[in-house]
């Protein structure tokens, strides 16, 4: 599902040093943070304490070596020094940084594969969607690879490595097929979750026109 | 070369002055020996984009070409010939046997009644319900009535096979058995078309198409197509 505006990513998600990139979590939310709203590294850091400081402990140090990271990946741009967006009076001196339509992108595609498995999905997901997705174009982007991850693992639940456990006989044979059953009953769920998702989104994008991404 | 081509296709349902898009410019192709399945949930549009590939409707948009045939056309050669289309149910005038019912179709092709009774008890050990044939259609369970009107679908030797939700109304225990029949009748060469509502639906299936309000969202191709039951059919599982 192509977003206005953006460049496309090649299917799963192309870019290697991308896909390095946010191998880091910190590199993820530090790109959430300048996909809600550019900022000079000082400020990034600020709010990576707020927004973060529960789930990661990092240095300053960690941040700008982030911010290093994501600009080599082009996943983060310098904004140009008579650019008025995201220079906010009191900040420190220094660059000021803004993601690219890659960068958004990317991060969508990060969060969508991260929040389907992660022991603190509810908690994260909350939080990086509120700071890297905030137009209904990028929320739909987002079901939409998300969806994407969930029938991928539906698909590959019957691959033979892993269904060759649970034809075995006995009780371990019967714990891996109730195993992988409770996989698919929970990605049922979070397909059933995808649906709702959709029309609640589409709803919102049909009452209030003009909610489309920005760039 | 594809098998079935679904190009651009809108289909409307009107009722009064309401009208309700079902599907909506929805693209597809299918190649022979194919396992493919259309995820949704209720109201996608799921079963209307199976039934118009089958050829039991038509699309009011868009078209639908059958062996490079277009099905609006050849849809009387094809749908009992080349698309084999599996009604979950059987209609309460079809009284008779299991194997009568599976039969049918070659009869209807001028088949004798010995050669195609024959034949339906072949079709019927080939989907693992030979122990059906001599029951009352009503005295089938879900997974039974499934695995017969697959073999009365196959009996004609399609090289499509149409099946909305194969798993709906057959037990837990037996879906994964019944998948599998399915995935083994697209490795021998004919290809399936399937819907599902549900996670289990999507193993070992070559391609999921995902649909949502009528629009097709996404195409997800399996690098792994070999399904490997987690549960495998019980020998003689029928006890009477």
């Amino acid at each position: 599902m192509a977003v206005a505006g953006e460049q496309v990513l090649e299917e799963g998600g192309a870019d290697r040093a991308s896909s390095a990139v946010l191998r880091s979590q910190v590199a993820c939310a530090v790109l959430g943070l300048v996909i809600e709203k550019p900022s000079h590294g000082y400020e990034i850091g600020q709010r990576f304490e707020r927004r973060f400081g529960g789930f990661l402990s990092v240095g300053r140090s960690s941040i700008y070596a982030a911010l290093g990271s994501l600009m080599d990946a082009e996943l983060i741009e310098k904004l140009s020094s008579h650019s008025s967006t995201g220079a906010r009076r009191g900040a420190k001196a220094g660059a000021s940084y803004r993601a690219t339509a890659c960068g958004a992108r990317a991060y969508r595609a990060w969060l969508a594969e991260r929040v389907r498995n992660d022991p603190q999905r509810v908690e994260m997901l909350g939080r990086m969607m509120l700071a890297g997705v905030h137009s209904v174009e990028a929320a739909l982007d987002f079901v939409a690879r998300y969806e994407r991850e969930c029938i991928r693992e539906a698909q590959e639940l019957s691959r033979p490595a892993l269904a060759a456990g649970a034809g075995r006989g006995g009780v371990p044979g019967i714990v891996e097929r109730l195993l992988i059953e409770e996989r698919r009953r929970m990605i049922d769920a979070q397909l059933a979750w995808i649906t709702y998702a959709r029309a609640e989104l589409r709803a919102e994008r049909a009452s209030s026109p003009g909610t489309g991404e920005r760039r | 070369m594809s098998l079935l081509e679904v190009e651009h296709v809108t289909k409307r349902y009107r009722r009064g002055r309401l009208e309700r898009v079902a599907i909506r410019d929805v693209s597809l192709e299918i190649t022979p020996g194919e396992l493919v399945a259309v995820w949704g949930a209720r109201f996608s549009g799921r079963s209307t984009l199976l039934r118009i590939a089958a050829g039991i409707e038509s699309p009011e948009e868009g078209s639908v070409r059958f062996e490079g045939r277009d099905l609006r056309r050849a849809r009387d050669s094809v749908l009992g010939r080349g698309i084999g289309f599996c009604q979950m149910c059987f209609s309460a005038g079809q009284g008779g046997l299991v194997v009568e019912q599976v039969a049918a179709g070659l009869l209807a092709r001028r088949c004798s009644p010995k050669e195609a009774r024959r034949r339906g008890q072949e079709m019927l050990a080939r989907v693992g319900a030979v122990d059906c044939a001599r029951l009352e259609c009503h005295e089938l369970g879900g997974a039974e009535l499934a695995r017969v009107v697959i073999a009365s679908a196959l009996i004609t030797a399609p090289s499509l096979l149409v099946i909305d939700e194969p798993t709906n109304g057959v037990d837990v225990l037996e879906r994964d058995p019944l998948l599998a029949l399915l995935r083994s009748i697209a490795s021998e060469g004919t290809a399936v078309l399937m819907s599902t509502g549900d996670a289990q639906g999507l193993s070992g299936v070559d391609r999921a198409f995902t649909l949502d309000g009528g629009e097709l969202q996404d195409e997800m191709r399996s690098e792994h197509s070999a399904v490997v039951p987690l549960r495998r059919a019980q020998a003689g599982a029928r006890r009477r």
